[in-house]
């Protein structure tokens, strides 16, 4: 998997690309509250993630952290409550904003070339689309299953198409709705390593919504409890990378995390 | 003809995945695009379901109409044929009949087998 990526790029590391101009974009969410069918799953949430900064969302099934990634992307609504992104009103998250779902969610009639394609938007007719996502595919290592339909991938095979998709657009932020849920535990790793590596590459801002403590740990700059609905704890995780399983500062703070998810 | 066509379309329609044009939104496909991209190629094996079924009634009717009340045709010359105990007739439109049957049906799969080379049950193993 380490093929995929050049060496540079891991070199560089998440606190440099924050400085860099338009790669990431900065998110602020304020008073933001959603509920369905009359009972409330957030109740005025208040957030702010620096541009390029990789953001993980963690907390119990039904805690709203699904709800909350759909409102960062313009998947839903919010009830009241607004969402800035750098800073401006009015910015529609469609044109910012790209979702990797925990479902590849590719189309099964179309090729896998085709469905990377998807990601480019308005933009996939224009001279060189195709290029571009080829040039995606190759990203993640899938070059040689171009032509073929998504039905005889793999299933972390057709998560990469899926990236590679919502990479091909080259968007400014990335939402992961547990992306690597289904996955088994080899493929997982490899797909973390993957996720951590395009993120240095490209410098987007990312939020990952997960129950793995220990994924979050791996992959995020900051890692924000959510639980009932409003942020019941927020961790800087400050460590080098690519982080090494079996860290004692990683397992100290996932022992913290883990202390305060099952508490309530 | 139409009925069993519109039924299944519909029904296609209906159940192509959500998730999927939850995705095409959130790509920025406008409603044309979405059309032509997801759902009618999400619809179409249950087109082709209604297609088929379509086709067997139509032979039916067609034979029906033709034994009973047509002056012309494939049942009307067997209708002939059993007046005048012609028997070499009477199956000779039999096997016509079967042939045209068949041969509309070959046409539907091949139809098939070429648009939905996608679907995991006409792939090749």
């Amino acid at each position: 998997m380490n093929a995929f990526v050049d060496s540079e790029a891991r070199a560089v590391t998440g606190v440099e690309l924050q400085n860099s101009s338009l790669a990431g974009a900065s998110i602020t969410v304020r008073d933001l509250a959603r509920g369905f069918g009359g009972k409330p799953v957030l109740r005025g949430l208040g957030l702010h993630v620096p541009a390029g900064q990789f953001l993980a969302v963690v907390g119990r099934s039904g805690c709203g952290k699904s709800t909350l990634l759909r409102l960062l992307a313009g998947l839903d609504r919010p009830d009241h409550g607004s969402i800035f992104f750098d800073n401006r009103s009015g910015e529609n998250p469609k044109h910012i904003a790209r979702v990797m779902y925990q479902e590849p969610r590719l189309l099964p009639w179309a090729t896998v070339l085709a469905n990377v394609e998807v990601g480019l938007g308005p933009n996939r007719d224009i001279a060189g689309g195709r290029d571009r996502a080829f040039e995606a595919l190759s990203a993640v290592g899938l070059a040689d299953r171009a032509d073929e339909w998504p039905a005889v991938l793999s299933g972390g095979q057709k998560q990469r198409v899926a990236l590679a998709r919502a990479l091909v657009s080259q968007p400014r932020f990335l939402a992961f709705d547990e992306p690597l849920g289904a996955l088994d535990a080899l493929t997982r790793i490899e797909m973390q390593q993957l996720l951590e590596s395009v993120w240095l590459r490209d410098g987007f801002t990312a939020v990952l919504v997960t129950h793995d403590v220990v994924e979050a740990l791996t992959l995020a700059d900051r890692v924000v409890l959510l639980r009932d609905g409003a942020i019941a704890g927020d961790f800087f995780v400050d460590l080098p990378r690519p982080r090494r399983r079996g860290n004692s500062e990683l397992a100290r703070l996932e022992g913290q995390i883990l202390d305060q998810l099952l508490s309530s | 003809m139409f009925f069993p066509i519109y039924i299944n379309t519909l029904h296609g329609v209906r159940t192509v995945d959500p998730q999927f044009i939850e995705m095409a939104e959130s790509y920025g496909m406008g409603p044309p695009t979405l059309f032509w991209r997801v759902i009618l190629p999400g619809a179409l094996p249950s087109i082709f379901v209604g297609l088929r079924f379509a086709l067997g009634i139509m032979w039916l009717t067609l034979i029906v109409a033709e034994t009973i009340a047509a002056q012309s045709g494939i049942g009307y010359m067997a209708m002939q044929a059993r007046e005048f105990m012609q028997v070499d007739v009477v199956v000779l439109s039999i096997l016509i009949y079967a042939l045209l049957g068949k041969l509309a049906d070959v046409v539907a799969r091949a139809l098939e087998r070429a648009t939905l080379s996608w679907h995991p049950a006409f792939q090749k193993a």
